[in-house]
């Protein structure tokens, strides 16, 4: 409510002395009496409020009207006059007020005394919350995110305080009388996402707030969502829609895929799925769903995502500088959320193209238990045989696999969940490149898979606390059985995972959380290898594609248990458009490793045991500069255990300790217009302790690899994103990234194996009506780097050519470019809804290089060509 | 540019896959002076003994290069144990003992160190250091110690080759009975024999291709004999069960003419195969005159014979 305002009165500058004290003397009269001074000022004890002018208020003028007061010795006006005039009716009113002030007495040289003073009485008009009664101070209006319209029914809940509003016909809802204080809102309606924010309510203040939401699909609770790169978990992040994700050209569907279209991720080699975040080694980067680490997100030669899509929450993708929360990994971070299954009914989707097949179902058994499970089985490897040429098998891995993942989630209270997961994957390779050559038959047959089961607990406390609970075992198998000739390769690996993770999370004050947790890890590994020395090939091997390995040969077996317990804690604090999440991760490393040096003869076998312990500080800020700027940082250290399979006495080196990484992230985002942001990101990695392969013709028994290497990789990141609007969604994403590695102190650095310079990425795709769709992506990244062949001699006793080397991965593979389109029809019908996608892949029929090939006697180079034009056909149904 | 164009059509997918490069003349066409062998007579030895290599090099005419002039040294540096290749890079270029000669076939003594720098012997250590990593042994279970021969093609530029003659030593690593046992029952190596190259037309009786007359343009087959027993049985050291396991030798034969086309430029019988002989198909050039072939013949342990046979390409 608006009311009269009121004068505001002040004292001005200077006093003028008494009638009754003397002038001043003449200058240079040293015999003149003294001048008095004034000892105490009066004080304004009584304040009289003006009249306003009734006339003049209701013209919203405003005056200031300059009195002249005499006060008496008593401290009371005995006359006011009007030294500056504002109007007759000003004036008027404000000597009555002044006539009524009462002050304390002046003195002068310590006596009380009459004085007068100058008085500027100013009338201005202002704001005033005067309570008549109950009042709103909390209101606002909901929207439709995309559409803008206003939504009706949908029910808003001050959570803490257990009242609740429904909006009216144009989204509007209001409260009466919040406390003041911060509480937390949620946002439902059937139709809705269930949004949860929190508002803070100031002391005489409104607070008016528009909210966006997005609806739902028919029968999901949540939609899934891909997140960008971040910093931390509240940093503001780029969420891409279920919708956006499964149709961007080139992933054929599969949600998971749109990850390799983010920034700071470079595109994988030929045929492997590999996740090449911001220059780090893909064994660096760590998966997770819901906390569980799996081995692999995409099946092999990165075809599918290896947890259905249909059953994915969101996903997230960091590429570095990432919480405390999370370790045991010195690249990116991907973590993969379930998502909450339909509340009620029975739900089915299924999805099939020339690559695989794929379902899920889920159903609510009752208000409070809901099951999903999902499967998926390829066929590629199949339908490929029955049309291809034999040799295309000598460049591309087609695997067959198949993933299952069944959910369980049970409603124990309102704020109580428990979910139930299980997740099982696995991929087979059986090829052989037949030769009337003994020597050049080749043959390799792989099996990859892990299972695990799983579950997490969630519970929300009334105060706002929540703890996270979730126990996970499983194992991880790998199998590799190969042959190049005569020179066979076998490893077997089996690792049983037990890992349990919880925390704690606790608002300390309207400013600061803390959450607390642990991030324990126990895995026992064996490995039973036999064959040769530098197969597989690692990070850093000098060699030329289509090589055969080195012909010597050992054998080995070993276990390793490894415990990391991984305790940490984070906290978030808020200082005015500040946040700061500061985060500690410590905990020991433990290694038991059953052979420290090879068997020789009948020595007894001797064991080993060693303990590290990591400090891993971390720290991200985010400064919310504007309403549309923000900018963020990030620091951290970050430690890896070394890899069970490098701690072999004959392959590799049981000595080797975790290595280390620390990473710093600087950044921001700046929002262009409502959907449309640009996010740019600069960053820079140091890595030690990488172990590499020993450099030395007879390096120490059981030290085949040492552990001497460094590595850095930085550059920058750039994001333009246009969300889903009026039906047209796009991003372009560019990354400048160099990556270098030094495996011995006495070299030079060296580009890293999966260095790519440049990363372009240009996507949209637009609705055009009546069910149509069509998109395209373009993708342009520098080749990757190569080690040129300047010579070669001739090995008489294999009767092959053996290259020799100039500078290590001083030349690039030719720059990669791709266009590719998709066409999609949607077909909604009351029962169901069905897709129909032709997913269009290198349109213009490139041929990019994708490897350096070499004659027989090196003196020739050219070069591997990828896939000419690939159109893939598919069909998904929504019941 | 040979492409590995694919055509999927599942339902209404259609794709394709794949592109390989031309990479020029097959190894098995002697179109410039080529190295076909670096021949060791005895193939395995042990050290301190000598052996005889013969670098075996032609020219498009068909003619042996007798005459170049080759510089021969034994490599002294092991190879890295990251590296795929068969030799140090230090040994193509430095680190060698020279071997004062310069003609194409040489008497080499073995190093008496050489089971220590290039076999299962540990190698010395300095004091106070740990012990240092032995060779590993190739799938046989054999060691080769290089012998380099080098030899220049062109003003400035030099061509190497590595004969690697097997080296005969103990076994380092396994339990002492098996240790004993391999000294009793391992056989160093021999070379392998040819037994004759013949050449079949459209399936005939094969006859023996020394000076037979074949038609421009005609696809015949060479076929490669050896005698009963060349593809030898031999005893390794299985570090994966940690027992003697008996193998048997593969053997493979490299093609060469310095006209035609072969259809596979090595053919061969694996461990398994008790094959005798192995076939290659042939196209004659369409030009008539006089083509020179070659055949090598190796078995898996690094032993190695050479034949050579004349044939004339008539219109």
């Amino acid at each position: 409510m608006r009311s009269i305002a009121l004068t505001c009165a002040w004292i001005v500058l200077a006093l003028a002395i008494g009638t009754s004290t003397r002038s001043a003397r003449a200058e240079g009269d040293d015999d003149a009496p003294a001048q008095p001074v004034i000892t105490k000022a009066p004080q304004l004890l009584h304040f009289e409020e003006a009249v306003y002018p009734p006339d003049q208020k209701a013209k919203g003028v405003e005056a200031t009207v300059i009195l002249t007061i005499a006060i008496d010795d008593k401290g009371a006006v005995s006359e006011v006059e009007v030294a500056s005039s504002a109007g007759a009716a000003f004036d008027a009113a404000a000597i009555a007020a002044a006539k009524k002030f009462v002050f304390s007495p002046a003195e002068i040289d310590g006596k009380p005394a009459p004085v007068k003073i100058t008085y500027k009485y100013a009338f201005q008009i202002k704001e005033e919350l005067v309570s008549l009664g109950p009042q709103i101070n909390f209101e606002g209006t909901i929207k439709e995110r995309f559409k803008k319209a206003p939504m009706p029914n949908v029910k808003v809940r001050i959570v803490d305080l257990d009242i609740d509003a429904v909006t009216d016909e144009v989204g509007g809802f209001a409260f009466q009388d919040i406390p003041v204080g911060t509480h937390k809102v949620e946002l439902s309606a059937p139709t809705l996402i269930t949004v949860v924010t929190e508002e803070e309510i100031v002391k005489g203040k409104k607070k008016t707030v528009t909210y966006f939401v997005e609806e739902k699909e028919e029968g999901v609770d949540e939609e899934e969502v891909v997140r960008a790169p971040r910093i931390k978990k509240e940093s503001v992040e780029t969420v891409i829609r279920t919708e956006e994700a499964r149709r961007v050209p080139g992933t054929q569907g599969d949600t998971l895929k749109v990850v390799q279209n983010l920034p700071g991720v470079g595109r994988s080699s030929f045929g492997s799925g590999q996740l090449i975040v911001w220059g780090s080694s893909p064994k660096d980067t760590r998966v997770y769903v819901n906390g569980v680490e799996i081995p692999a997100l995409y099946h092999g030669g990165g075809l599918r995502s290896t947890v259905n899509g249909d059953l994915v929450k969101s996903i997230d993708l960091s590429p570095g500088a990432y919480g405390a929360d999370y370790g045991r990994g010195l690249g990116g971070l991907v973590k993969v959320e379930t998502k909450n299954l339909a509340s009620k009914g029975t739900h089915a989707i299924l999805a099939a193209d020339v690559i695989d097949t794929s379902a899920m179902v889920s159903t609510a058994i009752s208000k409070k238990v809901r099951i999903g499970v999902a499967g998926r089985a390829s066929y590629l490897d199949q339908t490929l045989g029955a049309v291809t040429s034999s040799d295309v098998g000598d460049f591309v891995s087609i695997p067959r696999y198949y993933d299952g993942q069944l959910l369980a989630q049970l409603e124990l209270s309102k704020d109580e969940t428990l979910t139930a997961f299980g997740l099982v994957s696995d991929d087979k390779l059986d090829r052989t490149i037949p030769s009337d050559d003994p020597s050049a038959v080749r043959k390799e047959k792989t099996h990859t898979g892990f299972w695990r089961a799983a579950a997490e607990y969630k519970r929300l406390f009334p105060d706002g606390a929540s703890v996270i609970v979730s126990p996970s075992v499983g194992i991880d198998r790998n199998e590799v059985v190969s042959s190049f000739g005569d020179v066979p390769t076998e490893i077997h690996t089996t690792s049983g995972r037990y890992a349990l993770r919880g925390a704690y999370r606790r608002k300390l004050n309207s400013n600061a959380t803390l959450t607390v947790g642990a991030d324990g890890q126990f895995t026992h590994t064996e490995v039973n290898r036999f064959g040769s020395i530098t197969l597989p090939a690692r990070e850093g091997d000098i060699t030329v594609f289509g090589q055969p390995p080195g012909s010597q040969v050992n054998a080995d077996d070993w276990t390793v248990n490894e415990l990391t317990v991984g305790p940490y804690a984070t906290a978030q604090v808020t200082v005015g458009k500040l946040e700061l999440a500061p985060g500690l991760r410590i905990g020991p490393v433990l290694v038991d490793g059953s052979r420290l040096i090879p068997l020789i003869g009948t020595t007894p076998t001797q064991g080993y045991r060693r303990l590290d312990w990591t400090f891993d500080p971390r720290l991200a800020a985010t400064y919310h500069a504007t309403k549309k700027l923000l900018l963020r940082a990030g620091a951290g250290l970050y430690t890896q255990p070394p890899d069970p399979e490098d701690l072999s006495s004959v392959f590799g080196n049981p000595t080797l300790a975790p290595s280390s990484a620390v990473h710093l992230v600087l950044g921001g985002a700046y929002k262009l217009r409502g959907t449309l942001t640009l996010e740019v990101t600069a960053f820079a990695k140091y890595l030690w302790d990488l172990p590499a392969r020993s450099e030395q013709a007879t390096p120490a028994l059981a030290q085949a690899l040492d552990q001497d290497g460094v590595g850095r990789s930085y550059g920058g990141q750039l994001l333009l994103r246009q969300e889903l609007v009026k039906g047209f969604f796009g991003w372009v994403t560019y990354s400048l990234i160099r990556s270098e590695r030094r495996d011995h102190p006495d070299q030079d650095w060296r580009l890293f194996d999966y260095d790519q310079t440049h990363v372009l990425g240009v996507l949209a795709s637009y609705q055009i009506g009546h069910g149509w769709e069509f998109g395209g992506r373009f993708r342009f990244t520098s080749g990757v780097p190569r080690t040129p062949v300047t010579d070669a001699y001739y090995d008489a006793r294999s009767d092959q050519y053996d290259p020799i080397f100039g500078p290590q991965n001083s030349i690039r593979v030719p720059s990669f470019y791709q266009l590719d389109l998709r066409l999609e029809r949607t077909i909604t019908r009351p029962r169901y809804r069905l897709n129909l996608f032709l997913d269009v892949q290198n349109v213009t029929n490139r041929s990019n290089p994708e490897e350096i090939i070499y004659n027989y006697d090196f003196s020739r180079r050219e070069y591997i060509t990828g896939l000419p034009t690939l159109a893939v056909v598919g069909a998904r149904v929504e019941l | 540019m040979r492409r590995l164009a694919l055509l999927l059509v599942v339902g209404a997918g259609v794709g394709s896959a794949g592109c390989k490069p031309d990479l020029g003349s097959p190894p098995s066409l002697i179109d410039a002076p080529r190295f076909l062998a670096v021949v060791s007579d005895p193939p395995e030895a042990g050290p301190g003994e000598t052996v005889s290599l013969h670098a075996l090099i032609v020219k498009p005419d068909g003619q042996y290069a007798e005459d170049a002039p080759a510089s021969w040294a034994i490599c002294t540096t092991p190879r890295p144990v990251s590296q795929n290749n068969a030799v140090a890079d230090d040994c193509v270029f430095t680190a060698q003992e020279a071997i004062p000669t310069r003609a194409l076939a040489v008497e080499a003594v073995l190093p008496l160190d050489t089971c220590a720098r290039f076999g299962p012997d540990p190698p010395t250590s300095a004091p106070g250091q740990p012990p240092l990593r032995p060779v590993d042994p190739d799938p046989t279970g054999g060691y080769f110690q290089p012998v380099r021969a080098l030899l220049q093609d062109t003003p400035g530029h030099y061509v190497a080759a590595f004969g690697l003659p097997r080296i005969t030593c103990n076994l380092a690593d396994a339990p002492v009975d098996i240790a004993v046992e391999f000294r009793n029952r391992y056989k160093a190596n021999k070379n392998p024999l040819i037994n004759g190259v013949a050449v079949s037309t459209d399936g005939a009786t094969s006859v023996d291709a020394r000076g037979a007359q074949i038609k421009a343009g005609a696809l015949v087959t060479f076929v490669t004999r050896w005698p009963g027993g060349t593809a030898e049985t031999y005893p390794v050291f299985d570090r994966s069960v940690r027992a003697l396991v008996d193998h048997r030798e593969s053997l493979r034969v490299s093609w060469f003419a310095t006209a035609g086309e072969f259809d596979h430029d090595r053919t061969g019988a694996a461990e398994d195969d008790p094959a005798l002989s192995t076939a290659n198909d042939w196209l004659a050039p369409s030009e008539p005159g006089p083509v020179h072939l070659w055949v090598v013949l190796r078995d898996s342990r690094g032993g190695t014979d050479v034949a050579s046979v004349d044939v004339d390409v008539i219109p």
